[in-house]
């Protein structure tokens, strides 16, 4: 404890000593407290530039196989898959498809961008579309994330152009005003699909909502903090509050299980089998060795089979076309080497180093960040285990790791209720880690917040924090603004 | 410094960029309406034109490009052949191509220069007129409309709104493009508020040590332009494999970074005059002009020459390259 504090006041009294605090900085890495090491020693990169959240770790640069392999995999993050399978590079995309390329969804590696209607092929649009009956059960004829995109003669199974998205303002219990009187603006997305929009069968009920993605990077460093440090955070936060929720378990592919930590429902138990690692199937429906199946449902193969356009177009009766669309015995799009790199550079990606976390105005609102309740969901740190990964057999061994690191993504990786006017399906969302995000306008474009990017900054994003964070939103209400824009920028330091 | 590098390389080249696809549309457009085999070639010409501009402008990828999602909007590869085949059989949907049909419902893969490229293009020439069909050239023109507007849109958001010609703000408003801040003036005011480079160092580092700056592309040609199709051997994996045009665009692509030194060289031999030396001196030998070096020793056209023996030279130039980038990022950092 005292030589943690010994270091900052060095580095606080070098700093002011010298002219450029960047400089100092990266001059005095060595000096640097683990605070600063967002992704701990082995998974952080010094880097401000636009390109900060694409970085690899100092784990692979190290090495010049992950570092091959990294840069191999990044490319099948970046640049957009097309239809066909003549052999090249990036090739099987549809028969029906979410988006074309993965980078379009997390524009600069971070969120995506708070959209005003939905076009799969506006980039940075990041939206889920999730369309549920009216008890929050997705509908069935539905895959979990439906597609708007198909190659012809094929139909999507949502037409874009039948896709509404509203933006409502809303007014709080404050009026939306401070006690200084500084004003904020609320709003908020009300979606909705029409009926004819659809070629398949809906229910009579059927809600729409949007769920965005967030960044990607720092993930795998995430991944190696151990189950049981998971257990034992949810195990603590019974104790004050009701609502909190830990990840089901769930059985990865060589029959181990975890609680979940991945998406907002907490659905992944592993990276492996996380969203990277199916999205590279499901988004775009390129098969691969162990997916040799499309990500459609039966309801859909029937739908495009009973179709007379589509049968005459491909000369294929209705049994033939349905056969083709739900064989699980198709050809694999995607080789396991290029898998393997992706999944190396996926694992591979760093977090960028805090900064200015030695200016007097971050440190003021890092004290509040505490002293408010924030850090009781957005807990600070972890450290991370062995990270022996074998769960899946494929890439066992072949990954980068980071054993025994301390981390700071800002997040207790369990659920909770917010209970936001339209809120998302079920009411529980994971705690969103808040690293990096300072650096979001830069690398992204754009600085958008929670779960339907419906906040564009981050006082909006705290002044949504209903239900379970009812009370510590009301303690930064209460704040003066000289705090609030501490913890502000607190949060842009992380 | 900042001011020289912004003004008389990326806003000029953007400029360029902008005018020679206004060029590259008008040329369709005359193909359409008059089909002859010189006005294909006028058309691949103007092509090659646009094409050397947009490939230097690749050392600045950062910033507009980047963030507003055009770089895979207009230099998407491979082309999606399938679906493009399925468009162009598409009578309804034919019959009604422009380029704001172009802009608002494809993709990536059916846009933007590979898109053209593959109309007018074929094995390394200019195509054969009589193959070329009716609706090709009309979704040639829709698609080189469409391309006019997204490196009209790359100029002015990194020159101003009000800095470009009237006819290119017309466009711009006609369709819409909205502009919430100059990038040029961004990297100008770096150190300032209101700028998103906090030092005027940050800046420089990005410009040459950048993922979408100098070194990344270095990175990227020789890493993976050039490496990814040696190592599968396919001819498919080769970017402007139509035109045959893949050493040219490597090429430029360091003439990109060898433009982008040029008004901070003065400034880096302050740093370190050793490393500046070295700096030019791998630019030089990584573009090769004489055949001798670097790109230049790869037989033309690369696509037909997948072999590692004759790629390697080229492979290493680039790294060597990379590397000098990223030792002078480091005198920089440290000072």
């Amino acid at each position: 404890m005292h030589k943690k504090i010994l270091l900052l006041s060095t580095v606080i009294l070098l700093i002011a000593c010298s002219s450029d605090k960047n400089e100092a900085i990266d001059n005095r890495k060595d000096n640097l407290s683990e605070e600063w090491y967002a992704g701990g020693k082995l998974g952080t990169v010094f880097n401000t530039t636009s390109s900060a959240y694409e970085q690899s770790t100092p784990v692979v640069d190290n090495d010049s196989k992950l570092s091959a392999e990294f840069q191999h995999g990044e490319a099948f993050f970046e640049d957009i898959f097309v239809t066909g399978n003549n052999g090249a590079t990036r090739t099987g995309l549809g028969p029906v498809y979410v988006r074309n390329s993965c980078i379009a969804c997390h524009p600069g590696y971070g969120h995506s961008k708070r959209m005003t209607r939905y076009r799969a092929d506006d980039y940075g649009n990041g939206y889920l579309l999730v369309v549920t009956d009216a008890n929050d059960n997705f509908v069935s004829t539905l895959t979990g994330m439906p597609q708007t995109k198909a190659v012809s003669p094929f139909l999507p199974p949502i037409n874009e152009s039948g896709i509404h998205i509203s933006w409502l303002e809303y007014i709080d219990e404050f009026e939306n005003k401070f006690p200084d009187g500084e004003t904020y603006n609320l709003i908020y997305p009300e979606v909705t699909i029409d009926r004819s929009a659809f070629n398949v069968k809906v229910p009579d009920d059927y809600k729409v909502r949007i769920e965005a993605t967030i960044g990607i990077y720092g993930t795998g460093l995430i991944d190696a903090i151990p189950d049981d440090s998971l257990r034992a955070q949810y195990e603590k936060e019974k104790l004050y509050s009701s609502n909190v929720r830990i990840g089901k378990n769930i059985t990865e592919s060589d029959g181990t299980t975890h609680p979940g930590r991945f998406t907002y429902g907490l659905t992944r138990g592993t990276l492996q089998n996380g969203p990277g690692a199916n999205a590279i199937w499901n988004i775009t429906n390129v098969t691969r060795s162990n997916r040799r199946y499309n990500y459609i449902t039966a309801a859909y193969a029937v739908a495009m089979s009973q179709n007379k356009d589509i049968q005459t177009k491909l000369g294929l009766n209705e049994s033939q076309i349905f056969d083709m669309l739900m064989s699980n015995n198709l050809e694999p799009e995607m080789s396991d080497e290029d898998y393997i790199s992706l999944m190396v550079w996926h694992r591979g990606l760093a977090v960028p180093a805090a900064r200015d976390l030695d200016s007097p105005d971050v440190i003021k609102g890092k004290k509040l960040f505490n002293e408010i309740g924030c850090a009781a969901c957005h807990r600070p740190s972890w450290t991370t285990g062995p990270d022996n990964y074998t769960g899946d057999a494929l890439v066992a061994g072949r990954l980068p790791k980071y054993p025994y690191q301390k981390i700071w993504p800002y997040t207790d990786l369990l659920q909770h209720k917010l209970e936001m006017k339209n809120n998302i399906r079920t009411g529980y969302c994971r705690t969103t880690p808040l690293w990096g995000r300072g650096l979001s306008e830069k690398c992204t474009g754009a600085g958008d917040h929670l779960h339907d990017m419906r906040a564009r900054n981050y006082v909006e994003a705290i002044m949504w924090h209903g239900g379970d964070a009812e009370n510590t939103k009301k303690k930064f209400y209460n704040l003066s603004k000289t705090e609030r824009d501490a913890i502000v920028s607190f949060l842009k330091s992380i | 410094m900042l001011t020289d590098y912004v003004n008389n390389v990326v806003r000029s080249t953007y400029h360029n960029l902008a005018d020679a696809s206004f060029d590259l549309e008008s040329a369709c457009i005359n193909l359409q309406s008059s089909k002859t085999q010189a006005n294909v070639k006028k058309a691949t010409d103007v092509w090659l034109k646009a094409r050397k501009y947009w490939e230097q402008s690749e050392a600045f990828l950062y910033g507009p490009a980047t963030l507003r999602g055009i770089d895979p909007h207009i230099d998407s590869w491979p082309l999606d052949k399938t679906n493009l085949d399925n468009l162009l059989g598409n009578a309804k949907l034919m019959a009604n191509f422009d380029s704001d049909y172009a802009t608002n419902n494809l993709t990536g893969g059916l846009l933007g220069f590979h898109a053209l490229e593959y109309v007018l293009f074929r094995d390394g020439g200019e195509r054969t007129v009589s193959d070329i069909s009716d609706n090709e050239l009309k979704y040639a023109v829709g698609v080189a409309g469409d391309l006019k507007l997204q490196c009209v849109t790359l100029e002015a958001a990194w020159s101003g709104l009000s800095n470009v010609s009237s006819a290119k703000q017309t466009l711009l408003n006609n369709a819409e493009v909205y502009f919430d801040n100059n990038w040029g003036d961004n990297v100008i005011n770096a150190g300032e508020a209101g700028s998103t480079y906090k030092t005027q160092k940050e800046a420089i580092l990005e410009i040459i040590q950048g993922e979408k700056g100098c070194r990344g592309i270095a990175n990227e040609v020789g890493n993976t332009k050039i490496t990814d199709p040696v190592n599968s051997g396919n001819v498919l994996d080769v970017e402007s494999w139509y035109s045959w045009n893949s050493k040219e665009d490597f090429q430029d692509n360091i003439r990109g970074v060898e433009n982008s030194i040029v008004p901070i060289l003065s400034y880096i031999k302050k740093v370190d005059e050793n490393e500046a030396a070295k700096l030019s001196k791998a630019i030089t030998n990584t573009i090769g002009d004489d055949g001798k070096t670097g790109i230049g020793t790869i037989p033309y056209p690369f696509r037909n020459h997948l072999i590692k023996s004759e790629c390697q030279t080229a492979i290493n130039e680039c790294n060597n390259l990379v590397g000098v980038l990223d030792e002078v990022a480091v005198k920089i950092n440290n000072l």
